[in-house]
């Protein structure tokens, strides 16, 4: 059975409510008096109104997780990569932190900048355009050595927790000597020589298990 | 009483309603891509169409009964 969250409870409660009202109306056929229209003023505006409030702040928040990206079947392995307790990719390290958990695909790959969600949004509707015009129909196999980002991953998503500028992290040579580099993204923090690859699986220079 | 436009627009936003509602549910109980986008669009355009419909339909109705009652209302001419 689905795991419906309160806010999905509430939207679900309030269509079902409305879908009552209306379905009785259609059945029955009462006239159109003042205590009728009341009625379907509940049935068409104010209930509604509730199930889609809740509706799209909890499908706003259903976008950021993990299991909604990985749903696409292109991205499943990106998923389980994430949920196996003994990987040591980037990935399912930041996922098995409390921060980050659930929603680890959405926490990393996001805009943080000013309009960074309408831009990770926009990005997300991308990928969507994408699977249902070109991957839908490939096996993962074959589809998995064509995904790519579009642009480099910037390191400044890894410093909005990795700061750069802690005392313990500036004690590491490589990151001492690298400094600049890592901060103009000469370098990047997900990088072969760095700290690996956030998903190592679908790297050709990455031996294969 | 209403009139016959005026009920047809009433069941149309019934209808209308009970196709979004149906929309919502389906992103709620299937969190993919495709319903959480459609319900997230089509659903609201759906919705938002449904209510308007309705609201026109009351505002309609009331200006006519209220045309109706000050024709009614009105003494008759002089012949």
């Amino acid at each position: 059975m689905a795991h419906f969250s309160q806010l999905g409870q509430i939207s679900l409660a309030c269509g079902f409510a409305s879908a009552l009202i209306l379905v009785a109306f259609l059945v029955r056929r009462p006239a159109i008096t003042h205590a009728v229209k009341v009625w379907l003023l509940l049935g068409v505006g104010v209930l509604p109104l509730g199930a889609a409030t809740t509706g799209n702040i909890q499908g706003y928040l259903t976008t950021e997780h993990r299991s909604f990206c990985g749903s696409c079947h292109v991205m499943s392995r990106h998923a389980s990569d994430s949920e196996d307790p003994k990987s040591m990719s980037l990935a399912a390290r930041h996922a098995r932190n409390k921060l980050f958990g659930e929603d680890n695909c959405y926490m990393c790959h996001a805009d943080y900048g000013m309009y960074g969600t309408v831009l990770t949004k926009m990005g997300g509707m991308r990928h969507v355009w994408l699977y249902y015009t070109e991957y839908r129909n490939i096996p993962l196999e074959q589809a998995l050595p064509t995904i790519h980002l579009r642009e480099p991953y910037p390191n400044r998503n890894c410093m909005e927790c990795h700061s750069t500028q802690n005392v313990l992290w500036l004690r590491v040579p490589e990151h001492e000597s690298s400094l600049d580099d890592v901060r103009a993204d000469r370098i990047s923090c997900a990088s072969g020589g760095c700290h690996g690859y956030a998903h190592p699986f679908d790297k050709p220079d990455v031996p294969k298990k | 009483m209403i009139d016959r436009r005026h009920r047809i627009g009433v069941y149309a936003s019934c209808v209308m309603t009970l196709v979004a509602l149906a929309l919502m549910a389906w992103s709620e109980i299937v969190p993919r891509p495709l319903p959480v986008i459609i319900a997230m669009s089509l659903a609201q355009g759906i919705g938002t169409l449904a209510f308007l419909t309705f609201i026109w339909v009351v505002v309609d109705d009331l200006r006519t009964t209220r045309k109706r009652e000050r024709e009614s209302s009105r003494p008759p001419r002089p012949k």
